[in-house]
C-alpha cells in the first residue's frame, strides 16, 4: 500500500523548514496596477505591495483560509487614493480592528486576519498603519 | 453638512469621512452619487424666523431626498401685555444705551458749558422714535406679532 499520507508520529520536532511552508506563507507579489479591481490571492502569497499612484482600487482578497494574515503594503502615492476592501466569500463581515485610518500622505501596511473562512458567513479583520523604511538601524 | 441615518439614529458630519464602510480610504473624494449610495445625504435648514418659530429635530425628508428640520411655531407662557412688557424694556435698553453716549454733553452742561445744539437735537430725535416704538409695542394684539417686532440696531 503506498505511503500518501505522513503522520505527526513520523515528523521530528522542529522539522518543517521555512522552505517547506507554502507559498501562501512566504511569498510576496508586487503590484503595480494602480485602478480598478486588484485580486489579492492569499492561496499565493502572504505579502502583497502596491507601488503606484493608486487611484480608485478594490482589493479583492481571495482563497483566505482561517487563521491566515496577510500583509498588504501600500508604499506608492495614496493622495488620490479610493481604496476598498473585497473579497470572494459569498457572505462576509470585513472588520476594521482598533481606530487608525489610512494615511493617504503616508505609506500604510494593512494586516488582514481571517477569522473565519465559512464562505456563507466568513469574518476578516483589518487593521492599518503607516510605516516608513528606516535603515538607520 | 451630510448626514446619516443609522439604526434609527440620524449622526451629523461636517464633513464626509474618509473611511465608511469597506472603503478604508478616500470615501470623502468619492462622488454625492456614491455618498448617498452610501446612506450620506445633504442636510438641508429651513428659511425660518427665530422671533416667532423654531427648528426641531433633524429628521429624513422622503420628497426631497434630504435631511432637514421641521419649523415649529413657538408658544408663549406670558400674556400678551407681559410679552409687550418685555419688549419694550429691551427697546428703552438700547435707546437708553444710545443715549448714553452723549450723556456726558448734558452732564457739562450743568456744569456751564453748553451742548451742541445737533446733540441736543439728535437726544430729542432719539425719544420721540422711542416713543413711536413704544406705541407701535403697545399697539399689537397678537403675541405672535409681539414677538417678531424688530428692535432697532442703534450700534
Amino acid at each position: 500500500m503506498a505511503l500518501t499520507k505522513v503522520t505527526s508520529a513520523v515528523l521530528n520536532d522542529d522539522a518543517v523548514s521555512y522552505d517547506k511552508l507554502g507559498a501562501r506563507f512566504t511569498e510576496k507579489q508586487d503590484i503595480a496596477t494602480t485602478s480598478g479591481t486588484i485580486n489579492l490571492d492569499a492561496s499565493s502569497y502572504a505579502i502583497f505591495e502596491l507601488t503606484g499612484t493608486l487611484t480608485t482600487v478594490t482589493l479583492n482578497i481571495q482563497n483566505m483560509k482561517k487563521g491566515q494574515a496577510i500583509d498588504i503594503l501600500l508604499s506608492g502615492t495614496l493622495s488620490s487614493a479610493v481604496l476598498t476592501l473585497a473579497d470572494d466569500f459569498t457572505t462576509s463581515s470585513i472588520n476594521k480592528v482598533g481606530s487608525n485610518d489610512l494615511d493617504t500622505s503616508a505609506t500604510n501596511l494593512i494586516q488582514v486576519l481571517c477569522v473565519d473562512d465559512t464562505d456563507s458567513d466568513a469574518i476578516l479583520t483589518w487593521a492599518v498603519a503607516t510605516y516608513t523604511t528606516d535603515t538607520s538601524a | 453638512m451630510k448626514a446619516i441615518q443609522i439604526d434609527g439614529a440620524i449622526k451629523r458630519y461636517t464633513t464626509i469621512p474618509k473611511a465608511w464602510g469597506n472603503v478604508i480610504g478616500g470615501f470623502d473624494l468619492l462622488s454625492s452619487t456614491d455618498w448617498e449610495a452610501a446612506g450620506f445625504y445633504d442636510v438641508v435648514a429651513p428659511d425660518y424666523d427665530s422671533a416667532t418659530q423654531k427648528l426641531g429635530d433633524l429628521e429624513w425628508d422622503a420628497d426631497s431626498s434630504t435631511f432637514t428640520y421641521p419649523v415649529i411655531n413657538k408658544t408663549w407662557t406670558q400674556t400678551v401685555a407681559e410679552l409687550k412688557e418685555s419688549k419694550i424694556a429691551s427697546l428703552k435698553s438700547i435707546y437708553n444705551r444710545k443715549l448714553s453716549e452723549t450723556d456726558w454733553y448734558i452732564i457739562r452742561a450743568q456744569e456751564g458749558i453748553a451742548a451742541p445744539q445737533d446733540v441736543i437735537d439728535a437726544r430729542a430725535a432719539l425719544r420721540t422714535e422711542c416713543g413711536t416704538k413704544e406705541a407701535e409695542i403697545n399697539a399689537l394684539t397678537t403675541k405672535k406679532a409681539v414677538a417678531s417686532y424688530s428692535l432697532p440696531n442703534l450700534y
